[in-house]
């Protein structure tokens, strides 16, 4: 078996035991690795109904067939469960040298049940487990706790960690590897419910690649291909420079998407930051396009931000001080909470406070201090965090009266820096998403920013978009690779074959490569339609269905509810779905998911 | 001919050094021409056929996106050229 061990390692962290657990040939060939394979383990070892927070709720790190090979970006690693925040299905990737020393350890995947009984370090050590006491790690942030490890364990072993918000289960807690996240959905929370404060690998266990020199010819074609102009914003630039053309187009949400563009904006730019605070750039193991771009906060600390966070922390909570997003993106990195969520969570607060219907004077659109005030409280469950740390969904129905109609979120994921009402593309990828708005399984943005549709007004063609879109973030996401690679591709599917081929061995071609996508992205309505999911979650929060987006003299943008519908259902029907958006039978057979136990019940 | 303020974001805007300039043309394509000239760092805009590079996108007035090159700008119409990979 090339690029495979063809095993995985479930591990049970109440016992502090482990087992090996064999892939058959056909789930591998059929979900390939990452986010595929993870939700394939997911339906496997998931109770039906299960708690997220229980200790039989499963939390699963999946490598890739493309970990450990010199193909540029492949150094990553798919973390997958069922949401805590959302109760649906959550992939998250996160990149780097934990992927790496993960897959030596022996194992294509590692599945954590159970709870230990005592705070610990899980370590994964050649495939034999252990529990370290993690009594003086325990309260650490995350980075203070990743310098320890590193230095317990020594540089051959890798570590993935939470912080005090993942200790004290807030719903939008990260995982987090050398300060980069698995960050949306609350991962966090569930490894801290299992008492588990930091996963630690170390191995010499290497798989084979079918055609070794081949494989190096197209990691150097690939390499190079990586520097070129399809990268060149990455590289550059980094994803903050997308704010003021967010700005422009009035798609940059602000104060709590009460409108699309900034007055601020210039102010938090990327440009602005490039011009002023850039210190550094940096990129993951086994990444030849370094995308990491890091400034200075007004200690001198570096803080590495991407566009979601400088949104999600500047103009949707009405902050235009560059210092205080720095700052805040920092205190989310170390507490262990997903920018996006918090900022929006925060923003959230904010409009609740200036309407009254929370008591907090103090926290107003604009007022920096109060938001890093309130990160640290929702990072430590306090006061009024306590509350918002369950994320924006559960706070408005507790806060009651309209909250409800303006808590920005899509299945109790918070919504990414994209306007839905300006982009109504992404719209749709936002409300048919199974793990809640998102703009990374769903790159549906994709389309609004093209001449193949009117980005203001929705239509059936949006759903045809929006559907391949997500066939190509599931492929990518379960190869893996980076998105950020994806513009170098001609052909995505074909030169994915030809890649898989090498590595591999098998005689995959882009065609079947497709089918894969689908029978992912399938496999995941799948779960969450066996947890429960109605066509009823497929939607926008209120307020973005019924308040058009103004733009000065302009024309605004508006999303009535009957377009969703209609989007909605062309996306339904365009995937072979029933009007209900379940998943038919033979659509179940014809992507060949029956056969592995996975049904429309 | 027509006076168009051109907008610059993103790489466009890296590229030429500033974030607008005053072209002269009636058509996109007139307009793109006229930006190479002046920003010869942005001589991807057009492709070697004369259609738009698809490393980057073209707006008018940021309301619609442009894919025609001979497409004749509205009077007092501004255009946009960003990165193609405006999202992510």
């Amino acid at each position: 078996m090339f690029g495979y061990h063809g095993r995985y390692l479930r591990i049970d962290v109440t016992r502090g035991s482990a087992e090996i657990i064999l892939f058959a040939d056909s789930v591998l060939r059929r979900f390939i690795g990452g986010v595929g394979l993870g939700t394939w383990l997911l339906h496997e070892e998931a109770p039906p109904g299960v708690n997220p927070l229980a200790p039989e709720s499963p939390l699963i790190f999946c490598f890739s067939p493309l970990v450990g090979t010199p193909l540029t970006t492949s150094a990553k690693f798919a973390v997958v469960a069922k949401s805590p925040l959302t109760q649906r299905i959550n992939d998250a990737l996160c990149s780097s040298q934990f992927a790496i020393a993960g897959k030596r350890t022996g194992a294509d995947a590692l599945v954590l049940v159970g709870r230990a009984e005592r705070t610990s370090i899980l370590v994964i050590d050649n495939g034999k487990v252990r529990l370290d006491s993690a009594t003086r790690l325990w309260g650490l942030p995350a980075d203070e706790t990743s310098e320890i490890l590193r230095e317990q364990y020594g540089a051959d072993a890798a570590a993935a960690v939470i912080g005090p918000a993942g200790e004290r289960l807030v719903r939008f807690a990260t995982i987090s590897h050398d300060n980069r996240h698995a960050g949306r959905g609350g991962l966090g929370a569930i490894m801290g419910s299992k008492n588990i404060k930091a996963i630690v690998v170390r191995g010499t266990q290497r798989t084979t690649v079918a055609d070794p020199d081949r494989v190096v010819v197209a990691a150097k074609d690939l390499s190079r291909r990586s520097f070129g102009p399809a990268t060149a914003k990455y590289r550059e630039l980094g994803t903050v420079s997308n704010l003021l053309t967010f700005n422009r187009l009035n798609a940059l949400p602000t104060r709590n998407f009460q409108a699309g563009s900034f007055e601020g904006a210039e102010a938090i730019s990327g440009e602005t930051l490039n011009a002023g605070r850039k210190v550094a750039r940096s990129s993951c193991a086994a990444c030849t396009i370094g995308c990491e771009h890091i400034y200075a906060a007004k200690d001198g600390q570096g803080v590495r931000l991407e566009y979601e966070s400088l949104f999600a922390l500047g103009s949707l909570c009405g902050v235009a001080d560059p210092d205080a997003i720095l700052a805040a993106a920092r205190l989310c990195d170390r507490l262990g909470i997903d920018t996006i969520s918090a900022g929006a969570t925060v923003a959230f607060a904010m409009e609740c406070a200036e309407r009254g219907l929370i008591d907090a004077p103090d926290l107003r659109f604009g007022n920096s201090q109060a938001m890093l005030n309130l990160l640290q409280q929702i990072g430590s469950r306090e006061g009024l965090g306590d509350l918002l740390a369950e994320g924006t969904r559960l706070a408005a129905a507790a806060i009651g009266g309209s909250a409800p109609d303006f808590a920005p979120h899509v299945k109790g994921l918070e919504i990414p820096g994209y306007d839905p009402r300006a982009l109504q593309t992404m719209a749709l990828g936002f409300a048919v998403g199974t793990r809640g708005a998102d703009h990374n399984r769903s790159g549906a943005y994709e389309a609004d920013f093209s001449a193949g549709v009117d980005r203001r007004i929705g239509s059936a063609a949006s759903a045809i978009a929006a559907i391949e879109t997500e066939d190509r973030a599931a492929l990518i996401d379960s190869l893996i690779l980076c998105k950020f690679l994806r513009g170098v591709f001609a052909d995505l599917f074909g030169e994915s074959a030809e890649l898989l081929h090498h590595v591999t061995g098998w005689d995959v071609s882009g065609a079947e490569l497709r089918t894969t996508a689908k029978r992912i992205v399938t496999a995941k309505k799948l779960f969450n339609i066996r947890e429960g999911w109605t066509a009823a979650e497929d939607t926008l929060p209120q307020r973005l269905l019924s308040e058009p987006l103004e733009n000065g003299n302009a024309p605004g943008a508006s999303l009535p509810a009957i377009r969703l519908q209609e989007m909605v259902a062309a996306y339904y029907h365009n995937h072979g779905w029933d009007a209900e958006g379940r998943v038919p039978d033979d659509v179940i057979q014809n992507l060949g998911l029956d056969d592995l136990g996975m049904s429309s019940e | 001919m027509q006076s168009v303020t051109v907008e610059l974001f993103g790489i466009a805007r890296h590229r030429a050094g500033c974030s607008m300039l005053i072209a002269e043309g009636r058509t996109v394509s007139d307009l793109l021409r006229a930006v190479v000239r002046a920003c010869p760092r942005l001589d991807e805009l057009l492709a070697a056929d004369g259609t738009l590079s698809r490393r980057y996108l073209v707006s008018i007035d940021g309301e619609r996106f442009v894919a025609d090159p001979n497409e004749e700008i509205p009077a007092g119409s501004r255009l946009l050229i960003l990165g193609a990979d405006a999202g992510g």
